[in-house]
């Protein structure tokens, strides 16, 4: 599905809170699990316009170079440009590369940046090999968490440009004489070393503070498993669409849905249709287990909690959030109560071990694996 | 006849006699002389025969008769070297400067054959004379008369390169060999003086060795201190180069070739000279070039890096510019919006007010439509039940409303209670309720059609009545006057149903807001 980004009318639908698709132009509204600070739609599979706004600056000051084998130690400040959103992000990870090399952590001490603050940190670079321009590349896993916990990582990436000077500000100059002159004394050839003051002596002090313009890293994300499935490459999309096959009745919906409102799909005894006093909080999917007779069996489904749980996307990655005190199993394993497990493609959902129901879940590529359609499958346990 | 041939006894014998005593034999004997000997028989004190190269026959019988009969002869041999010999001696004498010299001088004489009778002024009767007897004859006419007036003329350095007293000299002392040997049958073929190193030139020579000696032991101090400093030089390299491993690793071709060059200077001292000259020189240039090239390269990477540096300033500074902009831009947007928002929901229902007299009919119709495809599609059987259920309790209802209007309502009030089904039939049925309220009959026939036709179209007619029944009961009222007064309730929205998950959706929505269907074809 080609997305065809927000408009103005997809703006002032989105303060409905009921309302997961524009009334105007039909386009799929997806919120910020901060909407309620940010007030921002967000797109498949970018950040949060407001909540992620890191900027990197190299501090006053600073030494950004240095002669051929010195180290130097850069001073830098992350810094959480939004004050509005009110919501902090929090550095994950922090990694250098040097020279087209592996990338090597940096450990920090710390994690949370405030809304409008900024953190220091060191990153010690060289020694440097060669004079010139040197490149170092920072790259920092940054996260964003809503009030329900559930985080959203992202890897951003930034280049710092080394001004390498030769070694000591000094530089041997050998001159070679190859004259006729000087071989009266057997063809010797005469060498002079000189030491010269090099003229790149006093390069690397920063004058002020300088921003270093910083780039998200999608492929690093989904190959070191920030975001995505690192295995076999995919993301799914927060406008994926889902569909219910095996479902009795009215307990799915007979059409393709996304998200929804709230971002999620909700799974659970309670029926469909919304009633202010006996079902205030319907689900998506009714999971109920039924008789030989196509009645429903009230003991079996009285196993099942009213909301069990939750599927949404987080990170490119169809997660499963627990909402049952009772736990979940996934594919055989358990999953307690408020845990966010991710689902991967073909995974087994069992909401209650003694009850023979079972929802699989398949996922269906598009380019670049992209996940654009989920098909939820209920089965019987057995499969 | 026996023969044989006689010889000098040495080769620096001049001329020596022969004995001849031997030769009285009975037979005749012929003595045989090379042609570069002079024989000269002497018989009994004259000169009998001379000759070079020839043969002499002497002795034999009839020789022995002869002597016999007229006595013994005495016979003598000489013979003598016709071959130009040497003649060598020493002089001495004093220069200007007082420095005596000593010289060598060589005669080169000859046995003159066209005299040689001569030979026998200087032939010793002791049989031999050597040829150095010549010298010393000389000698004692080469004294102050010859020498020493040349000599004393010149100064001991000039006296090897004065070629006029050369001459002078080799001139005087022929003329007194000469004069001293002509009478002797000796020509003089050549005079030369080779004079010996007197003390001068001994000193001066002297002086230039040690001259030389003291230059060559300052060359070889230079180039021992070339070496020293070479040494010196190549050391400092190889330490530093020792020390600074990780500038060698990071040294560019420019540099490492000059250290190459620098390690291999202890081999090109024993090495051949001549084609590592032009090889050197052939990568003297290249080193240039690469030099210049590598310098190029350098200026040009380091402007573009600083290029480059400045452009992401600047860049930065755009993007910077442009994020506070957009969120300027953002922060201006949301509260727009919700300004938007907010007067939209504040004129909403105005709006909406102006919208429904002009979609009213419109509405109808889309609403009698999709409610009727939302029946056939989706609850065909729970919609016939229902209306089943509905035109029972239509019936009822209508039953119940006959028996209350028979009990207590005036026909007026049957008629405005009726009219909820239509605000045009209440109208009309508010007027002709008050143009026939006396014709009851026909009035209870009307009303049980009416319910029988709501009865047909229930959801319709319920829906139908839950929308507008503010403004018909209002209608009703103000047709009829008998109605029940009612308050205005809130504003009243249109909706319609989302045929595909039957949410409902403001009646201008052209997408389900819950599951995005579209609402209008």
């Amino acid at each position: 599905m080609q997305w065809a980004g927000y408009k103005s009318c997809c703006h002032r639908t989105a303060l409905t809170p009921a309302a997961a698709f524009c009334g105007e132009c039909g386009t799929p509204l997806l919120r910020c699990m901060n909407f309620s600070d940010c007030f921002q739609l967000v797109e498949p599979f970018k950040p949060c316009p407001v909540c992620l706004t890191p900027e990197l600056v190299v501090e006053a000051g600073a030494t950004v170079g240095g002669g051929v084998g010195a180290r130097v130690a850069i001073p830098l400040k992350l810094r959480n440009q939004n004050a509005e959103a009110r919501r902090p992000i929090f550095l994950k990870r922090l990694q250098k590369r040097e020279r087209d090399g592996a990338a090597t952590d940096v450990p920090l001490d710390w994690e949370q940046i405030d809304p409008g603050a900024e953190r220091s940190f060191l990153v010690e670079a060289g020694p440097f090999e060669t004079d010139g321009v040197a490149r170092m590349e920072l790259l920092m896993t940054l996260a964003t968490r809503s009030k329900e916990g559930y985080e959203e990582a992202y890897v951003f990436g930034g280049a710092l440009l080394l001004t390498v000077a030769r070694e000591s500000a000094q530089q041997v100059v050998q001159n070679i004489d190859f004259s006729g002159a000087h071989f009266e004394t057997g063809g010797l050839v005469k060498t002079d070393l000189k030491v010269a003051e090099s003229a790149g002596a006093g390069l690397g002090a920063e004058a002020g503070r300088r921003v270093v313009s910083l780039e998200r890293f999608e492929l690093s994300e989904v190959k070191d498993g920030v975001r995505g499935y690192a295995e076999s490459g995919r993301r799914v999309s927060r406008a994926a669409l889902f569909s219910f096959r095996g479902f009795p009745g009215d307990d799915a919906p007979g059409f393709e849905t996304g998200l929804g409102a709230r971002g999620a799909l909700a799974f659970g005894r309670a029926g469909r249709e919304r009633d202010p006093e006996r079902n205030p909080t319907p689900m998506d999917a009714s999971l109920r287990v039924y008789g030989a007779d196509g009645a429903v069996d009230a003991a079996a489904s009285g196993r099942i909690s009213r909301h069990h749980f939750d599927l949404t996307v987080l990170n490119d990655r169809l997660c499963l959030h627990v909402r049952s005190a009772k736990g979940v199993a996934v594919n055989g394993r358990a999953a307690l109560s408020g845990a966010v497990e991710p689902i991967e493609d073909g995974a087994l959902i069992t909401p209650d071990e003694s009850v023979d129901l079972a929802m699989r879940v398949r996922f269906s590529s598009g380019p670049g694996g992209v996940v654009e359609r989920v098909d939820l499958v209920r089965e019987s346990k057995a499969g | 006849m026996s023969s044989r041939t006689i010889t000098l006894s040495g080769p620096d014998v001049l001329c020596e006699y022969v004995p001849v005593d031997d030769v009285k034999g009975f037979f005749q004997q012929r003595i045989g002389v090379g042609p570069d000997l002079m024989a000269m028989l002497i018989r009994d004190g004259k000169v009998a025969h001379v000759s070079h190269g020839a043969h002499i026959a002497l002795g034999g019988f009839w020789r022995g008769i002869k002597d016999s009969l007229a006595g013994t002869h005495a016979l003598r041999l000489l013979i003598a070297d016709l071959k130009p010999f040497s003649a060598t001696g020493l002089v001495t004498s004093i220069t200007r400067d007082s420095v005596p010299v000593e010289g060598e001088v060589s005669l080169e004489l000859q046995v003159n054959p066209e005299k040689p009778e001569g030979v026998l002024g200087f032939a010793s009767d002791h049989e031999i004379t050597p040829k150095a007897v010549m010298w010393e004859r000389l000698a004692p006419h080469l004294g102050d008369r010859v020498l020493q007036a040349v000599v004393r003329k010149v100064d001991a350095l000039e006296l090897r390169g004065d070629v006029d007293a050369q001459n002078k000299v080799q001139a005087e002392i022929m003329a007194e060999a000469e004069r001293v040997f002509g009478d002797m049958g000796l020509l003089v073929r050549a005079v030369s003086v080779n004079w010996g190193f007197n003390e001068e030139e001994l000193a001066e020579i002297q002086k230039r060795a040690e001259t030389r000696e003291q230059e060559m032991l300052d060359a070889k101090l230079a180039n021992f201190s070339r070496e020293i400093a070479r040494t010196a030089e190549i050391t400092t390299l190889q330490l530093n180069t020792e020390l600074a491993e990780e500038q060698l690793k990071a040294a560019n071709d420019s540099e490492l070739r000059q250290m190459l060059l620098a390690q291999e200077l202890e081999f090109v001292d024993a090495k051949e000279t001549g084609a590592r000259t032009a090889r050197m020189k052939a990568l003297e240039g290249e080193i240039t070039e690469l030099k210049l090239e590598q310098q190029a390269k350098f200026d040009l990477a380091l402007g573009e890096a600083k290029n480059d540096l400045d452009l992401r300033k600047i860049k930065m500074e755009i993007e910077k510019l442009d994020r506070e902009t957009d969120k300027l831009n953002r922060q201006q947007e949301s509260a727009l919006g919700k300004l938007e928002e907010m007067d939209k929901l504040e004129i909403a229902s105005a709006a909406r007010k102006e919208q429904m007299a002009s979609l009213k009919g419109l509405q109808d119709i889309e609403i009698e439509g999709e409610a009727a495809r939302a029946n056939i599609a989706d609850r065909s059987a729970d919609a016939e039940h229902e209306r089943e259920m509905g035109r029972i309790r239509q019936e009822d209802d209508a039953r119940l409303a006959e028996m209350r209007l028979k009990r207590d309502m005036s026909p007026d009030q049957i008629l405005a209670m009726q009219a909820g089904l239509s605000a045009d039939v209440a109208a009309v049925f508010a007027e002709r309720a008050k143009s026939d309220a006396s014709d009851t009959a026909e009035k209870m026939a009307l009303m049980e059609r009416l319910i029988e036709s709501g009865a047909k179209t229930g959801d319709q007619a319920k829906f139908f009545f839950e929308q507008f029944k503010e403004g018909v009961v209002s209608a009703v009222s103000a047709a009829s006057d008998a109605g029940p007064s009612r308050a205005p309730e809130k504003t009243p929205v249109a909706t319609v149903i989302c045929p595909r998950c039957r949410s409902e959706n403001e009646a201008d929505a052209a997408f389900c807001r819950a599951c995005g269907a579209p609402l209008r074809s």
